[in-house]
């Protein structure tokens, strides 16, 4: 078992093999050695961010790993199964607190499921609608607005 | 969440990179466009994946494209690819002017597919020898109206191409090969199906080529001699033919191939009316109606 602590002090027993999907866990594991039991800090990442993460890497654990091209075919297509769909369906601040975390503790198929889950819901939409989805304040000059609209007018279905 | 405080939920708590990522996400051109125009970070983030390899949905956003690199904004400088097949009546309006245009607004391009643009003529291809030095790849397959003096302009003006596709043009000879052979040096991939080269200029390619690993000489019916490459190939390179070649040749056919070419010594001194062999596709009793063609059976006994 591993001891994860996180950012709010909660402290979490996993087992290694869990704890490792992180590459970031999986090398300070390596570094300090087996006899060491003291808990891992993770300082960029809260209680029940870590919970969830967890819980993606617990249900993942028997994933085999992906060659190359595998993951090549995996990023384009639009697929994400049932599991992982629940998983994501969270409000906007827990995606993206997991996105930053599988970010930080270097485990790309979580980074990926959030960007993908991100990208899904960009999809479909209006100029206006993305920064209303996203609240992106709209920094554009009333003319850089104008050109960048007819720069991308080719792009369009009409 | 009890002990941090609660977050607007924002997107901007990601950092770029981040961001970037979810955008690298998007196949969708348009989606991606839409993406750019939201505000400069996004804008500046997705401009490249919009403009990275352009898709046109028909002839008139290929017009707008045109406007939009030429426009001065510079957008042009990110296109790398442009691959023309799957737009509606790309053989129409992809013209020499066009290509041009092309060329002149988007300095970086390194990957170029014409194939089937039967609009594009020598002009074309002397646009792109001026315009696109740095290109790697080329296809000008079924561009039929193409000729000698438009591979010599692509041969002398973009030596660095990797990939190059000539296939099915009807006017393309030895000459295009030769002057391919001798500009060319970094060629590994190159399709020459269907046009009338003979062997002659390919051993040349082979001589000049060294980094060729692919090479389509398949519907290539005037080269009569396919066992001279054996000898000279550079190591490694695939060479494709459909025609009665190899193994199929009716001297090798009857399980003496071997003893045959060693009693005629050097095989590139076949009678000339065995060339007709590459001509045939038909079944082997065929034959009986060329009268010059038996050498092979009256001449030898085995």
């Amino acid at each position: 078992m591993v001891k994860l602590t996180s950012s709010d002090g909660q402290e979490v027993s996993v087992p290694k093999e869990i704890a490792c999907q992180s590459v970031l866990i999986k090398n300070m594991l390596e570094d300090v050695g087996e006899a060491d039991d003291q808990p891992i800090p993770l300082p960029n990442v809260s209680g029940p961010i870590l919970a969830k993460v967890i819980e993606y890497a617990t249900h993942h654990k028997d994933d085999p790993p992906l060659p190359p091209e595998e993951e090549a075919k995996l990023k384009s297509s639009e697929d994400i199964d049932e599991w992982d769909r629940e998983f994501t369906n969270v409000d906007q601040g827990t995606l993206f607190e997991l996105i930053l975390a599988s970010n930080y503790l270097d485990m790309k198929g979580l980074l990926d499921l959030g960007c993908k889950t991100v990208a899904n819901m960009i999809k479909g939409k209006t100029v206006e609608e993305i920064r209303k989805t996203f609240n992106i304040q709209n920094d554009f000059t009333p003319e850089e607005e104008e050109q960048i609209r007819k720069e991308n007018e080719w792009c369009e279905d009409r | 969440m009890a002990s941090t405080a609660p977050r607007p939920p924002t997107i901007s708590v990601l950092p770029t990179e981040l961001i970037k990522e979810i955008l690298s996400q998007i196949q969708c051109q348009s989606t991606l466009s839409r993406a750019s125009q939201t505000c400069k970070v996004w804008h500046a983030l997705a401009t490249p994946l919009v403009f990275h390899a352009p898709d046109f949905h028909n002839k008139s956003s290929f017009e707008r494209f045109l406007v939009a690199v030429e426009s001065g904004s510079q957008v042009g400088r990110l296109v790398r690819e442009l691959n023309l097949l799957s737009t509606p009546q790309h053989w129409e309006f992809v013209t020499d002017t066009a290509l041009e245009r092309v060329c002149k607004s988007c300095p970086e391009l390194v990957h170029l597919d014409l194939e089937g643009c039967l609009s594009v003529r020598d002009k074309g291809l002397k646009a792109i020898s001026e315009n696109a030095p740095q290109l790697l790849s080329l296809s000008l397959s079924f561009c039929d109206r193409i000729t000698d003096v438009g591979v010599k302009y692509i041969a002398e003006g973009c030596p660095s191409l990797i990939l190059l596709e000539l296939k099915c043009l009807p006017f393309v000879s030895d000459d295009s090969v030769r002057k391919i052979a001798n500009s060319c040096s970094h060629l590994e991939s190159v399709n020459l199906g269907g046009t009338r080269i003979t062997e002659n200029s390919v051993v040349d390619l082979f001589a000049k080529c060294k980094k060729l690993t692919f090479l389509d000489l398949s519907s290539c019916y005037n080269i009569a001699y396919p066992e001279n490459f054996d000898v000279n190939k550079p190591e490694g390179l695939e060479i494709v033919f459909d025609s009665l070649m190899e193994g199929d040749a009716p001297w090798e056919s009857d399980g003496s191939d071997g003893e045959w070419e060693e009693d005629e010594g050097d095989n590139g001194q076949f009678p000339a009316h065995t060339h007709f062999f590459h001509h045939h596709h038909g079944p082997l009793e065929d034959y009986e109606e060329y009268p010059d063609g038996f050498s092979f059976e009256i001449g030898f006994d085995i």
